[in-house]
Formats: structure tokens, C-alpha cells, sequence
């Protein structure tokens, strides 16, 4: 949790250095839709990666591209931890099992 | 060594490991309900079977008591009524929910889910009710709450400590429904990064904020429940959805094929502890 | 139709024990339903307890209380048999009353 904190503070602050324009906002929120529909084969969207890509879509909506570029690097983020958590759980969830 | 008698060495010695329960199967299941049961009894070693059912209520004295208070004017009388009412009306065609069920749906709850082998799926209740409705011309019932809530409400009353009787036949879909939903159960999903058997198995009876953890076993016994929380009725599958949520997973839909063979793990591990629905929660 | 009042009464010695379970929406007018529309005030403002022609309680409810409320008291006096009528009047004028038996 710590790691993700920290990882999505950097990814927040790294997109600050320049104005993002329609095509990267764009672009991110596709990767993170893409990311998110992997999430998804795995029957494992997360609450907040809807939550980001809702905000990613408004902010496009409203032009805002800066805003929409962080949410949807964040949604793209968080998505992959998804996607990682379900991959590691094929195996490990086995350990869990009572005997 | 050669490398032909290592791997003969630990093939032998995986086999060894092994021992004589098999991967999957109606056997294996058999087992893994035998080793879920008695870790509960382990861990709760003052409980009888019967009191699995009370969830919360058999691990706090406190609780208990107030639940004991409530249940002098049961919080979910209105929806057992109103229940027993609309099981009772006959459907526009002249056919009522007792044609669809066996005994006439009276005392059958704790047979569900069931393993239907003509579709090869797995049969929860809620999903019987509303089959029975649109096999007789009548639209399906929303599910989680309201009416599906009232109508589980009143068959789950007329089974009231009869004990959960869920059957896995030897057929390979149910044991692969059976194995899907005690996968699902022991993985860990969404931004909390719980499982199910987090707070069920490992934290059973222990706090979460201001709730206590139910243990698994025997945790649908009491559904439908009025759940002081959300002030009406609620089904398994409300409360499926809403602790989804809750870990940050994005629910799945009611009766969701993931959530059909949750229930049907959930309630195989729990053959033997008696129904206590409908019931009421904090 | 149903009431909405479900009572129970025991005379103990000398009090009589009494729980009451109502149904009611109690809509406190501050809860917007899905459509972000305000659910106008519809909840209980007086619950009375008759006994002998005498009111044992009075509960002044409002838009505090919850949904299907539960109210649980005892008085003095009060003796098997005998009827206690209970009645609530809500904000828009709705009422109902029972009279329940003394058990």
C-alpha cells in the first residue's frame, strides 16, 4: 500500500513539469481503459480505478487536460496493480486454503 | 544421480506428499468442509454447531444481549409477511412458487444452491424464485433487497434450524463450481487487498472498527437479514455486493456466476449448521 | 390492511412491561434519494399510551428517530387482561391506532 502511495505521488507529480495536451490525455486514458479491461477478464476492477477513469472522462470532457492526463495515469497505475495482485493470487491463494 | 532417476526421486516424493486425497473431486471437497469445520471448532471451542448461525451474536456477550432484546420484535416481521403473503398468491396463470419447488417450497431453503445438471449450473434460491416466475409469465424480481428479500425471508423461515444440506453431486461442472468458488473465497481482490477468508477465517470474532467478524462458517445461515446498517431487508447477494465494495472491488453483478459458486462453496462448508434466517445484523 | 403497530404487554407485579414495534418510513425531509432529489418529511411527531382512559407515556418522535421504530417501556400499574391503546400521529396528519391486550 505504502509503494503505491508512494508511486502515485510521483507519477501526480511528474506530469506537472508541462501542459498536457488532448492527444496525451487521450492517449493515457486509452492505456488505462486497456489496462482496466485486463483488470476486468481477471474479475478484479478495483473501485478506485473506476473512480479515476470516471474523473480521467469528466476532466475531457471539461478540457481540463492536465487533470485528466494525472487521473488517468493514476487509473493506468492502480490498474496494474490489479492486474499484478490477480496474477500473484493464482498461486498464491492455495496457501490460504484451511487443510 | 542422473537427471532420468532425480525427477523419478521427486515425482515419487511429490506423490508421497500428496497423500491419498485426491486434487479435486467430491471426495477432496468432503475433506476440505471436515479441515474448514474443524479449524472453527479449534477456534471456537465453546461454540456448538448451532450457534454458527448467529454469526456475531456467539462471539459477543454484549451483542448478544442486544440482540436478544431486538429479537423480542423481529426487525424483519414486516418483510416475513409480506413474504408469506406474495408466496402464497397464485401467479396470472393460475400457478403458484409451490408448483416450482419440491414440498411445495416449504422447508427446501437449506437445500440451496443446488447443482443443476440440466444446465449445468449452480441454483441459488433467489435465482430458483425468479426462474419459477418467468417460466409461469411473470416478470423476475429484482435482486438484494425488497421483494426477493421478502419471499427468501418466509422459505428461509419455514426451514428455521434445519440444517444446511448442500449435496455436490459427482459430476465434473459441480466440482468445477464448487473449486471456482473456494478459489474465490481464499484470493485476494481489490485495493484493500482482502480475501474473503481474511477477515472470515483468519480474523473471525475479531474487531473491524466497530463490527465484529463473523466467522465463515455458517455465515449465510441467517440471510435474508435485516441489517440495522442499511435500515431494510437484504439478501446474500446485498451483502456480496456491498462488501465488494467494501475492499475496494467493483461488485459484481447479482447472481454473477462467481457469486452463485461463492455461495455454493460457502454453504457446503456449512452442512450441518442450522438455518437462522431470516435473520437480523448490526 | 394490517396495522402498523405490533404490541406487546405483560403486567409484572405491579408494572406492566411494554415494547411496540412500528412500522413507519420516518423520512427526516434531509435524505436525497438516487436522483438527488430531497425526500420530503414523513415521520411520526406523537406516539401516545392509553391505560384506564390515562396516557402512560407520550413519545414526542421527529425526524430524529429511524425507520421502523422500536420503543420499549414500563409503567405502573396495569393488570392482565386488561386494554392499553396505543396511537401515533405523524407530521402529515396520518394516523393509526391499536388497542392490544394486557397479557
Amino acid at each position: 500500500m505504502k509503494r503505491l502511495l508512494i508511486l502515485v505521488t510521483l507519477l501526480a507529480f511528474s506530469t506537472a513539469s508541462h501542459a498536457a495536451t488532448p492527444a496525451d490525455a487521450q492517449a493515457a486514458l486509452a492505456n488505462a481503459v486497456k489496462v482496466e479491461t485486463q483488470a476486468a477478464g481477471l474479475g478484479n476492477r478495483w473501485v478506485p480505478t473506476e473512480a479515476a477513469l470516471k474523473a480521467a472522462r469528466d476532466a475531457i470532457a471539461k478540457q481540463n487536460w492536465d487533470e485528466a492526463l494525472a487521473q488517468a495515469k493514476t487509473a493506468d497505475a492502480l490498474a496494474q496493480r490489479a492486474v499484478a495482485q490477480s496474477q500473484e493470487q493464482e498461486t498464491l491463494w492455495r496457501d490460504a486454503v484451511i487443510r | 544421480m542422473s537427471l532420468r532417476s532425480i525427477l523419478l526421486a521427486v515425482a515419487a516424493l511429490g506423490l508421497i506428499g500428496a497423500g491419498p486425497v485426491p486434487q479435486s473431486g467430491v471426495a477432496a471437497a468432503a475433506a476440505d468442509q471436515k479441515a474448514f469445520q474443524a479449524y472453527f471448532h479449534d477456534h471456537f471451542p465453546k461454540l456448538p454447531t448451532a450457534e454458527f448461525g448467529n454469526g456475531p451474536y456467539a462471539v459477543n456477550a454484549e451483542m448478544r444481549k442486544q440482540w436478544e432484546d431486538i429479537m423480542q420484535f423481529p426487525p424483519y416481521d414486516f418483510a416475513l409477511d409480506e413474504g408469506k403473503t406474495a408466496f402464497e398468491t397464485k401467479f396470472a396463470n393460475g400457478k403458484s412458487y409451490a408448483d416450482c419447488f419440491a414440498d411445495g417450497g416449504i422447508g427446501v431453503r437449506q437445500t440451496y444452491p443446488q447443482f443443476d445438471a440440466k444446465t449445468g449450473e449452480i441454483v441459488t434460491l433467489d435465482l430458483a424464485i425468479n426462474r419459477c416466475r418467468e417460466a409461469n409469465g411473470e416478470k423476475p424480481l429484482a435482486y438484494q433487497t425488497g421483494m426477493m428479500a421478502s419471499l427468501t425471508a418466509y422459505m428461509a423461515e419455514t426451514s428455521r434450524d434445519k440444517p444446511f444440506d448442500i449435496t455436490i453431486p459427482d459430476d465434473p461442472r459441480a466440482i468445477a463450481a464448487y473449486e471456482a468458488g473456494k478459489k474465490y473465497f481464499y484470493t485476494r481482490r481489490g485495493q484493500l487487498n482482502f480475501s474473503c477468508a481474511s477477515c472470515h477465517v483468519v480474523a473471525a470474532g475479531q474487531r473491524m472498527r466497530g463490527d465484529i467478524l463473523a466467522p465463515a462458517m455458517g455465515i449465510l445461515a441467517a440471510f435474508p437479514i435485516y441489517r440495522s446498517d442499511w435500515g431494510s431487508m437484504g439478501t446474500i447477494d446485498r451483502r456480496f455486493t456491498s462488501c465488494s465494495s467494501q475492499m475496494r472491488s467493483e461488485p459484481l453483478k447479482p447472481q454473477d456466476v462467481a457469486y452463485r459458486n461463492l455461495e455454493y462453496f460457502l454453504s457446503y462448508m456449512s452442512n450441518g449448521v442450522p438455518i437462522t434466517g431470516p435473520g437480523t445484523r448490526p | 390492511m394490517a396495522s402498523t403497530i405490533r404490541v406487546r404487554a405483560s403486567a409484572n407485579g405491579t408494572t406492566t412491561d411494554v415494547q411496540a414495534l412500528i412500522q413507519h418510513p420516518m423520512d427526516s425531509g434531509f435524505v436525497k434519494d438516487s436522483n438527488g432529489v430531497l425526500i420530503p418529511p414523513h415521520h411520526i411527531e406523537t406516539v401516545t399510551f392509553v391505560y384506564a382512559g390515562k396516557t402512560v407515556l407520550t413519545a414526542n418522535w421527529g425526524p430524529a428517530v429511524s425507520k421502523d421504530p422500536y420503543i420499549k417501556f414500563s409503567f405502573q400499574g396495569g393488570a392482565k387482561g386488561d386494554e392499553l391503546k396505543v396511537t401515533w400521529v405523524d407530521n402529515l396528519g396520518k394516523t393509526d391506532t391499536v388497542a392490544a391486550k394486557i397479557a
